[in-house]
């Protein structure tokens, strides 16, 4: 009677485990094109906990500064509530200016380390970063705060940068 | 391809075997009673390892060494070596590690019933835990700034790591001298754990291949079982 159970319970805990591992296995892990971003979150109050999340309801433009002159990356988007921003590889401090439909400008210091990753040989290399300071000017941003310093492919709110209504 | 050859060819062999040492066996047959006693003690190499460097999945050569309880159930302990020496078509990224690994886990004859003559060839499911502890040199081409401009150069050498992973398999075991078996195995692993560095994942894990969440893979064992005398 017992050899048929043993045997039994080994081909279920076969195809449980390997249904699960299956299952998980999403196959090639690549991501498309293998850049992380900086993602800001917008919030209206400061640093408080009961701050709540923000649109921008007018036309907000923001440039990188790149080798010394601007570049424009988001253009007169209108109710922006969240930014997605590339990082520099090989500077430690990028200069990031958000320019206000009503006029004025901001300029976010965001400080950070490169980190130059191998994936896989099928995937090949990234560059992941880690804040690790920030400075801002006072037009419209209150304050921001490094929420996550890690800044790879997966989805992580980077920075809360608290805006002035 | 001379490797493949030799693997066919055996493999035709394990399946012709069974017909001959049946007939051999008969003057001395076992019953099956049911308990787990102690028989006897077999060890074997892995010839399947050496043949998997043909599919860009590294080298391994492996022994193992294996209980029999009552013909029914094996506890086996496998260990061996595997190493991989790569550089990338697509981006150029060079990859080199060798290390030791090991497996711990057991066989069960599913062709085993109390009451009825143990059968010299059999089916077996396996179980295995695998682990290794391994060290890499990891390069690439320098890799550039697509925003800014500028590259960061990339290579590490003697990078740290860990991977632990369970198998499981199903497999056939011949008798094809007194005292020689020959075995297939093809086995589903799954990763368990694995351990990366601050720049770099872990890209070869001995023992169980690239690394991925899930391989299949195989095992062509020559077996010798030690004399045992009760």
């Amino acid at each position: 009677m017992t050899t048929p159970r043993i045997k039994d319970i080994f081909i279920a805990a076969a195809v449980a485990i390997s249904t699960i591992f299956t299952a998980c296995d999403n196959g090639s892990d690549c991501n498309i094109n293998n850049v992380s971003y900086n993602r800001i979150q917008l919030y209206s109050t400061t640093g408080s906990s009961t701050a709540s999340k923000y649109s921008y309801p007018n036309a907000l433009t923001v440039k990188l500064v790149i080798n010394g002159s601007d570049s424009i990356v988001i253009n007169n988007m209108t109710d922006a509530s969240e930014l997605q921003l590339p990082v520099s590889y090989t500077h430690e401090c990028d200069t990031v200016v958000f320019e206000y439909e009503e006029g004025g400008t901001d300029t976010l210091y965001v400080e950070h380390s490169n980190i130059p990753y191998f994936i896989s040989t099928d995937c090949g290399m990234a560059m992941y970063h880690k804040l690790t300071n920030l400075r801002h000017t006072n037009s419209m941003i209150d304050s921001a705060k490094i929420n996550d310093p890690t800044i790879n492919f997966s989805w992580h709110e980077n920075i809360k940068l608290y805006i002035t209504e | 391809m001379r490797i493949l050859n030799y693997i066919l060819l055996s493999s035709l062999l394990l399946f012709t075997l069974p017909c001959a040492t049946n007939a051999q066996e008969k003057s001395d047959t076992i019953i099956a009673d049911g308990k787990l006693t102690f028989k006897g003690i077999s060890i074997s190499a892995d010839l399947f390892g050496y043949a998997s460097a043909l599919l860009d999945d590294g080298m391994s050569s492996e022994f193992a060494i294996e209980a029999n309880l009552g013909n029914r159930i094996f506890p086996v302990i496998e260990a061996g070596y595997g190493s991989i020496d790569i550089t990338d078509e697509n981006f150029g990224i060079h990859y080199k590690s060798g290390a030791p690994y090991m497996r711990v886990g057991l066989n069960y004859n599913f062709s085993y019933t109390k009451g009825k003559p143990v059968r010299p060839n059999y089916v077996y499911g396996a179980l295995r835990f695998g682990y290794s502890r391994m060290k890499y040199d990891v390069s690439s081409p320098p890799i550039q700034d697509p925003v800014w401009g500028g590259e960061q150069p990339f290579a590490h050498s003697d990078v740290n790591g860990f991977a632990s992973w369970i198998e499981l398999g199903v497999g056939v075991s011949v008798k094809i001298l007194k005292q020689f078996r020959m075995g297939w195995c093809v086995r589903y692993k799954a990763r368990a754990n694995v351990v990366n560095s601050e720049n770099s994942n872990v890209g070869y894990i001995p023992g169980f291949g690239t690394n991925r969440h899930t391989r299949f893979g195989a095992t062509y064992s020559l077996i010798y079982e030690i004399p045992f005398k009760k």
